[in-house]
């Protein structure tokens, strides 16, 4: 569980929740051991300002979302996916 | 058969992995965590393919393939997903890797894909530039593990570790700071896996032209290899698919090659002239040894002349010795190197039960409940068969190992028995008669398959546990415990070494080792069974072809087979009782022996009490020395040396540890004017005016012979051969083979009769001025005399032979580890580096006989088997004392 508080920005929260993410991998799996890392840093540039490449985020999300070994992985993205549903606009904002 | 549909188009296929399914069928499905030999891992997520009715794409080398799946291997979703992956892994990877190497399967892949190395390179990766035939580049790793993992599943060495988690995962030793401080045994799995170039092969530095699939010529493994060469040269080997191996090698197979292309080989014919030799042709070298035999037979007759065949030869070519021997010559002077190991194993074995071989094969190592390990050190000395009953015991099989030292195996043992040496016949007794007192027997075998039972059991009560545990330096309980064990264990699988032969009751310790199988019904039955691990590649083939005084090929006796041989050769056999290679010997130091011929074989350095040895050898008129190498006995005492091409040379086959006959190929040609064994014996039979009945093609047709001579071998085709492993006997072509003996009878008879082997102390005892009990043996880095492991990189990993010590004797005697000692026997003397060591227990010591320089054989003795004669190499009366400055 992670605890945030109510005006956390979505980007913020991305950023942890995959930086956790990257921390717990087991490392087994090429996209969850080498994309969650790189899904957490893409955040976190947006987080600070930064634009997200959207096609790069689509593809490493994919990969986790479809082809990582586990649950953790598929979780991972399924999240991500969630944020893009919900909240459209801040997920947009991270790529512009 | 499953019905598939692959691509859209429907297809058929055995049942296994998915992935191994779809590659099998010629679908292109990339693949990089995945190897055959290897439980399913799934990480590297480049298999997958979409498979109607799964949610999303599967993994194919982590799913069985399945009754009318749908399946599609390439498609735009499937390769952007690995598109995606393999872009991830090529974020690390050093791009002037790829530009090196262009043709590498990994690159290949990139380039496929379209994808460039980031070259971003990582920290923390492992280093390590010390082995001298692997090479790691940790830069390239791609973490699939299967360095981990095929350590662990194939080896059984645990070496490799993936550290730590996530992103900063690292593959690295478990332990240490190198490999070799790690663990480990330099077998080359890992390397064979590595799918990315981290591991290599650091000494193959050139493009393969090609690969020749042979046998490898090292122990009687039989190991199935792939040699690759360039330019004439072998320059790289790797492990073959076999029911051997199952594409595993070990150090001495995979890495210790180079011999081959040593500057010592000697490449053309030699006479002796003085002191030095000179080099001659053929024709010379020919005519002289034909005129020298010729002459030696005239005057003192053909007995005067002993031949010695090779377990480094092939079956072909020792077949040829031995009618060379009897039918040109007249004498039945013919032996060869298993005298002084397995030829007791072969007596024990061909006289209780039949056949003189290993009862079962090396695929039953997977079924036996218990292994029961006698003298035998089979994680060094035949390493591929170890790795397989380690990892059978690591899987739950029970182990009983029976060996003075701690050895790897001992180490894994339900129960280790440690006996003093020499003790091995009173031991096996008193788990004969614990089988017996306990009622742990098969009833109905006995009944069915035993005869002396009863006149047996009132022999073994003498030898009750509590009787002679004390003489056999173990304890009562023990003894008690390994016979539990190998009765509770069936079907129990018994594999011995020299540990058991090589003793002034080696014969006789064998038999009774037969006693506890007959005794619980552990024979003729998969997962069972007696089986003597040979030592030397060939070894069982040379004395099964005839080099034995007593053998017709196919091991038959001369009552079996003298008239079938006598019909084929065109002539009547010798009559005279042949000399066997002791009894030449001796016969040479009384002057009645004047000729030897040895091919393959440095018999000055390995036979025991080189003293002796060596007056008997200079008592000859005429030594014949064929090999690759001026060896020990060709530099002291041959006449004329003949230069053999090596096992990387020739075509032939030879004859492994668990009777499989299996094909070996010329990959290179041989260098200068060296010619194969079956070539130089035709030629001698040819001046010596015998060409007809030596007038073959080549290995074929010397084959095809000794089927027509050996009924069990008659279905052996070199047709077969190529694609099949087979274990004789195989009476015909259509026959599969007879991986098990005894199913229903054994060649003596319906019934087995046991034997009551009292036992008889070796002379050889320890005393005041001898206290310590010296054993001799290998060691995993070398082989035998070391003619051709000690010409390789393998002498970096073992530099020289030890002498091994127990920590408690070396602290008694004020002597240091790695400084030399004075080792002194009542025959003789040497001097070796100590090396402290928990395997030995106090009291003994035990040394390695690699090397001409220290001459470890000064030192054994001239006991032999009371049977069989070989040599008593394991027990000598020692002390040892530090070399003063
Ligand atoms: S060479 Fe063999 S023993 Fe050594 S690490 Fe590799 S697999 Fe393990
Ligand atoms: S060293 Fe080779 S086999 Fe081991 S994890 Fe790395 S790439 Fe895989
Ligand atoms: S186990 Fe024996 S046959 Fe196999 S590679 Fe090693 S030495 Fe050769
Ligand atoms: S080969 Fe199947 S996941 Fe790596």
């Amino acid at each position: 569980m992670i605890a945030f508080a109510d005006d956390t920005p979505l980007a913020a929260i991305l950023a942890e929740v995959f930086r956790f993410g990257a921390g717990e991998s087991c490392g087994k799996c090429t996209p969850c051991q080498r994309g969650t890392p790189q899904l957490a840093a893409m955040f976190e540039a947006a987080m600070a300002g930064g634009r997200i490449e959207p096609g790069r985020c689509a593809d490493l999300l994919d990969a986790l979302g479809a082809a990582s070994l586990c649950g953790h992985g598929r979780g991972l993205a399924e999240f991500a996916r969630a944020v893009q549903t919900h909240f459209p606009e801040e997920w947009k904002a991270c790529f512009s | 058969m499953l019905q598939l549909t692959i691509d859209g188009i429907a297809r058929s296929a055995e049942p296994g992995r998915l992935l191994d399914v779809l590659l099998q069928a010629g679908a292109e499905v990339p693949h990089l965590c995945h190897d055959p030999r290897l439980t399913p891992h799934g990480g590297c997520r480049l298999c997958l393919v979409e498979v109607d009715g799964e949610p999303r794409p599967v993994a194919s080398c982590a799913c069985q393939a399945e009754d009318g799946m749908v399946i599609r291997t390439d498609t735009p979703v499937l390769r952007a997903l690995r598109r995606t992956h393999l872009q991830l892994l090529a974020e690390s990877y050093p791009a002037a890797a790829m530009e090196a190497e262009p043709q590498h399967p990994l690159h290949r892949l990139f380039a496929a894909y379209d994808v460039e190395p980031g070259g971003q390179l990582r920290d923390g990766l492992f280093l390590d530039d010390s082995h001298p035939y692997i090479g790691i580049d940790m830069t390239r790793c791609i973490d699939c593990q299967r360095c981990v993992r095929i350590c662990e599943q194939l080896q059984g060495q645990f070496v490799w570790e993936a550290w730590h988690r996530g992103a900063a995962l690292r593959i690295a030793p478990a332990h240490g700071a190198t490999l070799l401080e790690g663990g480990c045994v330099s077998c080359g799995a890992c390397v064979d896996s590595c799918p990315s170039g981290a591991l290599y092969d650091k000494r193959v530095t050139v493009e393969v032209e090609g690969w020749t699939r042979t046998t490898c010529v090292y122990c009687a493994v039989g190991c199935q290899m792939e040699v690759g060469r360039r330019g004439g040269r072998v320059v790289a080997v790797r492990p073959a698919a076999s029911p051997v191996n199952r594409g595993h090698l070990c150090v001495k197979g995979r890495y210790a090659f180079e011999f081959n292309h040593s500057p010592e080989r000697i490449t053309w014919p030699m006479i002796r002239d003085g002191e030095g030799w000179r080099r001659v042709s053929w024709g010379e070298a020919l005519d002289f040894t034909a005129a020298k035999l010729r002459a030696i037979v005239a005057a003192h007759g053909a007995d005067a002349i002993g031949v010695l065949g090779s377990a480094r030869a092939t079956n072909e070519e020792n077949y040829l010795a031995q009618k060379f021997a009897r039918v040109v010559l007249g004498t039945n002077n013919v032996d060869c190197c298993a005298r002084v190991c397995h030829t007791p194993s072969a007596k024990a074995l061909k006289t209780m039960l039949g056949t003189g071989a290993a009862s079962n094969g090396f695929d039953d190592i997977e079924l036996a409940g218990a292994f029961l390990i006698c003298g035998a050190n089979p994680t060094e000395n035949h390493p591929v068969v170890g790795a397989r009953i380690k990892q059978a015991v690591l899987n739950g099989a029970r182990l009983v190992v029976i060996d003075p030292r701690r050895t790897e195996l001992a180490g894994l043992a339900d129960v280790h028995l440690a006996p003093r040496p020499g003790c091995n016949v009173p031991l096996f007794n008193a788990m004969a008669a614990t089988l017996i007192e306990e009622d742990l027997l098969d009833q109905a075998f006995i009944g069915e398959r035993v005869d002396g039972f009863d006149e047996f059991a009132d022999f073994i009560v003498d030898y009750a546990p509590e009787r002679v545990a004390m003489e056999c330096g173990v304890s009562a309980a023990d003894i008690r415990a390994a016979a539990r064990l190998y009765a509770a264990g069936r079907p129990s699988m018994c594999l011995h070494g020299l540990g058991v032969t090589e003793h002034l009751q080696g014969t006789e310790g064998v038999m009774t080792l037969i006693n506890l199988a007959l005794l619980t019904g552990n024979l003729g039955r998969p997962g069972a069974g007696i089986n003597p691990l040979r030592g030397q590649n060939n070894v069982q083939g040379a004395a099964h072809m005839g080099c034995d005084p007593a053998t017709l090929p196919g091991g038959h006796s001369f009552k079996e087979a003298g008239a079938r041989c006598a019909s084929v050769w065109g002539g009547a056999l010798p009559e005279r009782h042949g000399r066997n290679l002791l009894q030449m010997v001796d016969a040479a130091a009384a002057g009645e022996l004047k000729a030897m011929w040895a091919f393959g074989y440095d018999i000055y350095l390995s036979l025991a009490n080189v003293g002796e040895t060596s007056r008997a050898l200079s008592e000859l008129e005429l030594v014949i020395v064929q090999d690759l190498f001026l060896n020990e006995t060709a530099k002291a005492f041959g006449s004329v040396f003949l230069p053999a091409a090596s096992f990387f040379e020739r075509d032939g086959t030879f004859m492994n540890s668990d009777r499989r006959v299996q094909r070996i190929r010329q990959v290179v040609p041989a260098p200068g004017e060296a010619r194969p064994d079956w070539w130089i014996i035709q030629q001698l039979a040819a001046r010596l005016g015998r060409a007809e009945g030596f007038d073959f093609a080549g290995p074929q047709a010397i084959w095809d012979e000794v089927r027509a001579l050996w009924p069990e071998g008659a279905g052996l085709s070199y047709a077969r051969l190529e694609h099949e492993s087979l274990h004789w006997p195989c009476p015909d072509e259509q026959h599969p083979g007879t991986p098990v003996l005894y199913q229903s009878s054994f060649p003596v008879g319906q019934r087995a009769m046991l034997a009551a082997i009292a036992y008889l102390p070796t002379p050889e005892q320890t005393d005041a001025d001898y206290p310590l009990l010296l054993l001799t043996g290998r060691t995993l880095y070398q082989f035998n005399a070391g003619t051709m492991s000690n010409r390789t990189p393998d002498t970096v990993l073992r530099p020289a032979d030890t002498l091994d010590m127990a920590p408690a004797d070396a602290s008694r005697l004020g002597l240091a580890d790695a400084t030399p000692v004075r080792v002194t026997s009542r025959y003789g003397e040497v001097v070796l580096p100590l090396r402290i060591s928990r395997q030995v227990q106090p009291g003994q010591v035990f040394a390695t006989f690699h090397r001409s320089e220290p001459l470890v054989n000064r030192l054994t003795s001239s006991i032999r088997d009371l049977q069989v004669q070989a040599p008593e190499y394991k027990v000598t009366a020692v002390r040892v004392t530090a070399v003063s400055a």
